[in-house]
């Protein structure tokens, strides 16, 4: 019964205001956390800490910006992180670029196993997902249950503030340029507002969701580097839960979880960083982790709450 | 001759056929491997039947119980993640009320502090609550499933451990011990309450014509308001039986490590679950939902992890050959290879008439 | 006028499991003319022209492009040799910009990225060769259905094609909008164009085509010069029987002292309808005329309780009522059958023994359900005593052709026996045999005592069934006529201008 309901919105359901409100709410919450800490949080020691903790998901949040933009989903990104930091550790006794391009490559191939499954023969991209989690979650766990895999020291010492966020910054400003300026950007957005409509107009929408799937993995192998270079050392536990926290950053972010047009680029950032300031406050006041788990499901139903479109309640692909 | 051949190609089609195969297959190899497979054995001493059949079906209770609830949602077109939370919270509350103070009640023995009765309902009634809460944001906040149970699966589990003090409690008492390890006509416990969750679910949506309402509302939600089917009501219902049965799966839990454990307990279950009703044919966009197909799903899922367990591969790899497996099914029920079987099958019918 | 032809298809054969959707089919298209295709649903149109663009594989056949064969795989590649099709679901996507959806998958670009300066600028030029001057950075869903569809036709045009294909372009637009197409239609003839044109309404093909293609179960009938062939004649050829019946309906005859069964004094939804009043007798059938947006469905809405009435009253057969959501409008049995059949209407997945005894299972609760007998005894009645189509009433609802999809909707209803019938717009997008049945059902149904409300863009098909008119206009009523004593004319004139 979607009329034009344009006259009777108020200023609250606007889009203008949705788009601010993922802003809004990082500026509330690194203000209360400011409060709270008496401006501890913002010690350059503290900041520090809380900027290493950015990098690895954002780049893997950039990735299932892709994906979830298709309107699909990507239960991956942990099992991923996981393998992927296996090769990256194995690999960097023998040479570091050997190592970076071992864990892109493993990604995209997790990638393309998911895409392949997803475009192919038609699944879900939810289950397809579920069961590559499963599968290389078991793989990552056979090789790390006796010992933690570590990594060389040469890839250790590559471990600075400098590097990590060059990574990230190049990932983020490519993306961004591939999302606004090419087809293949426009084609993703294109099908996640209408697949069929994509599809008769000419978009290869196999090839585009295939491809955004490998994008998602070859990131997330990226980002085991990054892991890498900062644990040192890969346990079982490695990326354990990681698709839940990036699945809420993005959408603590802004980004609509049916996909289409209503995304934005920023809602990557913005959501990653919403997400560790509150992590990293909530540890710093003290509370245990039930607690900040607890907390932390209040301000998602806050968030989800405001900004939630009413009008695109859709399944997932 | 006509009617034969689109009967093998219609059942070609159905995702049940290759549910209800692929189960086959898996059992045969296991008879292949080892014959006493099969085998049941009459144990005196607790008045039970023992055999791997007869676990395969006790282990997967939790599940097939849960999936019972998540197969309504699915056919909603939602999905349900808090289901593995739910189970931790149930386990807690079932503890807490069992030993309450444990600096009073130091050891664990064949006691309750509170009224048995509490132990049982309160937290089944909680369960239902919370169920009732993602019915809630689904129906009247118009928040898309995933996104609103996401809310309660993550701090489900911070709820169950501020419960009881983050402290893990073991307890004795006996009657408690009945719901998951006791035995009821030699058979164990979990058996008995899944059938009976099962006919009961199955009565409630079949011989109602409630299930008819959840998958109209889930095929067209705006076609079934206008038909006067208040959908809001549908959601709500459907996402407190969710809940009700993630406890009753949560006390059955809990009974069998006659403890909480509000980190493990129910850990991937939302997963497992999910899976056992894509298995069984329920298609994840909503409609037709089978719950038989979700029953033989569920112990598709429980056969292959007793199967590793049974064949000593390693540990460790449990999931991923579960994922496997899994993974093969289902795309054995994909639309494209259906299509394609359906079309072997009819072409082959032609030519043998 | 007389073109070459550039387009020839001769002996396409389609088969799918169990049917013949065409059977050696020959047609061909010139340089320059609008060439109607007609036959009533499931007659091959659609399938044809899916043949042509590719969308369907033919199983025999040659299709002939300049005099080259081709074989498009799809209609990308379709798009690529210059057909371009617009179809009959508007094919867009709602939350990208107009522009985005002109340029999707062909964006101009410069030094290897997107030239969005000159995207914006190009689907402005566009638009306004549609005199349209809109922002074509907003998004598609923030306009009407009309600017929709000239958003899908701009980008079906500016592909440089050689041939385009409308399928029901018209069935969403206001009669002023249809001018404007015709318009551009004409233009684009002119410039030498072939473009095949899909619609039910007959007066549209007189109005812009040159030659037409007349199809039935997927035969070709002939094809013919646009005056070579009267209106009944053309009728007659579509459905292959005399359809005289269509002509001699008969309006219902409400006797003078007919009780009151419907009254609605000052409803309003708060926004967008206000003050709106109107009484419906025992047997009566009252019209809503009106353009597209003037109100029509938004009051019916209301009536029903599909949108809420935040103030008004409305009393059914001389009770007040409080009519908040659909169930209550059930219980005070009145019934509704939406303007969306797709998204409001029809249950896809489902059978159409349930989606028949959705609405009477639904008044009765769920705790109350019917046996599968009764449902299916239900459902073969109505199957029956509606000539639904099908072969049992297990076949999936999705299923049917857009006149069967109407009629089970339409059962659904019939079966609850309500007191009061609201149709919004329950013939759009359905063949003329289908949409005769329909307005017969109706006036059968008001001489059993049922009071129908009738909504529908096609005005000789409300002066044809109503006893009442009501008139509305920018979400008002502005005028009540009698259905017996006035013209299309005077209709017209009071949408135009208002009351006198």
């Amino acid at each position: 019964m979607a009329g034009n309901d344009e006259m009777k919105q108020s200023i609250f359901e606007s889009d203008t205001f949705k788009g601010l409100l993922p802003f809004i709410g990082l500026v509330v919450i690194l203000g209360a956390m400011y409060w709270l800490t008496d401006g501890r949080i913002m010690q350059p020691k503290r900041l520090r800490l809380l900027l290493s903790q950015v990098y690895y998901p954002m780049i893997v949040a950039t990735g299932v910006f892709f994906v979830m933009t298709l309107g699909s989903i990507d239960f991956t990104e942990g099992s991923t992180l996981g393998v992927a930091s296996i090769v990256v550790s194995v690999l960097s006794f023998h040479s570091i670029p050997l190592a970076i391009l071992g864990g892109i490559l493993t990604g995209a191939a997790i990638g393309a196993v998911n895409g392949f499954f997803h475009v192919k023969f038609r699944l879900q991209s939810f289950i397809v997902t579920i069961c590559t989690m499963y599968l290389f979650r078991g793989v990552c766990a056979y090789f790390t249950t006796e010992t933690a895999i570590p990594a060389s020291a040469a890839i250790k010492a590559l471990d600075s503030d400098n590097l990590k966020i060059g990574i990230t910054v190049a990932v983020l400003v490519v993306a961004w340029f591939m999302f606004r300026f090419t087809r293949i950007g426009n084609d993703v957005k294109a099908v996640g507002s209408g697949e069929t409509a994509a599809k008769f107009s000419g978009v290869r929408t196999d090839r585009v969701k295939f491809l955004a799937f490998v994008a998602a993995g070859a990131l997330t192998g990226l980002a085991a580097f990054v892991n890498v270079i900062k644990v040192g050392s890969i346990t079982a536990t490695a990326g354990n839960q990681l698709e839940t926290q990036i699945l809420i950053s993005l959408v603590l972010g802004g980004l609509p979880i049916t996909g289409g047009a209503k995304v934005r680029f920023s809602n990557i950032v913005v959501g990653t960083l919403m997400y560790t300031v509150l992590n990293n406050g909530l540890v710093m006041l003290g509370f245990e982790s039930a607690t900040q788990q607890l907390i932390k499901g209040i301000v998602f139903l806050i968030f989800v709450a405001l900004t939630i479109d009413r009008k695109a309640l859709k399944v997932i692909k | 001759m006509a009617g034969k051949r689109f009967d093998v190609a219609g059942l070609m089609q159905s995702k049940v056929t290759w549910a209800v195969i692929a189960e086959a297959l898996i059992l045969l190899v296991c008879f292949v491997i080892r014959p006493d497979f099969f085998s049941i054995s009459y144990q005196p001493s607790t008045g039970m039947l023992y055999g791997s059949l007869i676990d395969i079906v006790n282990r997967s209770a939790e599940i097939t119980i849960i999936s019972m609830g998540m197969t309504l949602v699915i056919a909603l077109g939602g999905t349900d993640l808090s289901v593995g939370a739910l189970v931790a919270v149930a386990g807690a509350i079932a503890l807490k009320f069992l030993r309450w103070d444990v600096l009073t009640y130091t050891t664990p023995g064949d006691y309750t502090v509170y009224p048995y009765i509490l132990v049982i309902a309160v937290p089944l009634v909680v369960c239902a609550l919370m169920g009732l809460f993602n019915g809630f944001l689904v129906a009247k906040g118009g928040i898309q499933p995933i996104i609103a149970t996401l809310i309660l699966m993550v701090c489900g589990r911070g709820v169950a451990q501020i419960l009881t003090d983050g402290k893990q409690f073991t307890t004795g008492y006996s009657p408690f011990r009945v719901i998951g390890q006791g035995s009821f006509m030699y058979l164990p416990m979990p058996i008995i309450i899944t059938v009976i969750v099962v006919v009961a679910v199955a009565l409630f949506t079949r011989k109602t014509a409630f299930g008819a309402f959840v998958e109209s509302v889930g095929v067209n939600p705006s076609a079934s308001r206008l038909s006067g089917i208040k959908a809001g009501n549908v959601i709500l219902l459907v996402f407190m039986i969710t809940g009700l049965l993630s406890g009753i799966a949560g006390l059955i839990y809990s009974s069998r490590i006659m403890s909480n454990d509000s980190n493990n307990a129910g850990l991937n279950f939302e997963m497992d679950a999910i899976l056992a009703v894509v298995i069984g044919g329920t298609n994840m966009a909503g409609g037709k939902f089978s719950l038989a197909g979700t029953v033989i799903g569920s112990l598709i899922i429980r056969t292959i992890v007793t199967f590793v367990y049974y064949f000593g591969i390693v540990a460790e790899a449990t999931m991923a050959f579960k994922a496997l497996i899994i993974a093969v099914v289902i795309v054995l029920q994909s639309e494209p290879v259906r299509k394609y079987f359906a079309r072997r099958a009819a072409m082959k019918g032609g030519a043998g008439a | 006028m007389t073109g070459k032809n550039i387009l020839e298809m001769r002996g396409i054969t389609i088969e799918f499991p169990g049917v013949k959707a065409l059977d050696g089919v020959d047609f061909s298209l010139r340089e320059g003319e609008i060439h109607s295709l007609l036959g009533e649903n499931g007659a091959g149109k659609s399938t044809l022209i899916k043949c042509i663009n590719g969308v369907n594989r033919k199983d025999s056949g040659t299709i002939l492009l300049d005099g080259r064969e081709i074989n498009p795989s799809g209609p990308y590649e379709a798009m690529t040799l210059g057909i371009s099709t617009v179809f009959q679901e508007v094919n867009l996507c709602p939350n990208l910009s107009v522009a985005e959806n002109i340029f999707v998958g062909r964006q101009p670009m410069k030094h290897g990225r997107i030239n969005w300066s000159e995207i914006n600028r190009r689907a402005e030029e566009l638009m306004s060769r549609f005199h349209l001057d809109i922002d074509v950075a907003r998004p598609l869903s923030y306009y009407s259905t009309a600017v929709q569809q000239m958003t899908a036709i701009a980008r079906a045009v500016d592909v440089q094609a050689k041939i385009l294909i409308l399928d029901e372009p018209t069935s969403s637009l206001d009669e002023n909008e249809v001018q404007l197409l015709f318009s551009v239609m004409r233009q684009l003839r002119d410039s030498g164009m072939g473009i095949i044109f899909i619609t039910h309404f007959l007066d549209q093909i007189y109005a812009v085509s040159d030659r037409m293609t007349i199809l039935r179960n997927g035969h070709l009938v002939g094809t013919y010069n646009i005056n070579e062939l009267g209106k009944v004649e053309l009728v007659t050829k579509m459905v292959g029987k005399d359809m005289d019946v269509i002509f001699s309906l008969k309006r219902a005859n409400v006797p003078e002292d007919s009780p009151v069964m419907l009254k609605a004094e000052n409803i309003g939804d708060g926004s967008r309808i206000d003050d709106m009043s109107l009484t419906l007798r025992k047997g009566e059938l009252v019209g809503f005329a009106g353009l597209l947006g003037s109100g029509r469905t938004e009051t019916a809405e209301m009536l029903f309780g599909a949108t809420r009435a935040v103030h008004g009253e409305i009393f059914v057969d001389g009770e007040k009522v409080s009519i908040r959501t659909p169930f209550d409008a059930i219980q005070a049995e009145e019934a509704f059958c939406p303007e969306d059949r797709k998204r409001d209407g029809i249950i896809g997945d489902l059978s159409i023994r349930e989606n028949i005894m959705l609405a009477v299972q639904s008044r009765k609760g769920f705790m109350h359900p019917m046996t599968r007998q009764e449902q299916t005894e239900l459902a073969d009645k109505y199957i029956a005593l509606l000539g639904i189509a099908t072969p049992d009433c297990e076949k999936k609802a999705g299923e049917l052709s857009g006149g069967n999809q109407q009629k089970v909707i339409l059962a659904r209803w019939m079966a609850t026996s309500p007191k009061v019938l609201i149709l919004d717009e329950p013939t759009r997008g359905i063949d003329i045999g289908a949409k005769a049945e329909i307005q017969r059902l109706m006036l059968e149904m008001c001489g059993e005592g049922v009071s129908v409300i009738f909504i529908s863009s096609e005005l000789d098909e409300i002066i044809r069934c109503s006893n009442r008119i009501i008139i509305m206009r920018d979400r008002a009523k502005v005028a009540e006529v009698d259905g017996a004593s006035c013209t299309q004319q005077d209709i017209l004139r009071i949408i135009a201008e208002g009351a006198a």
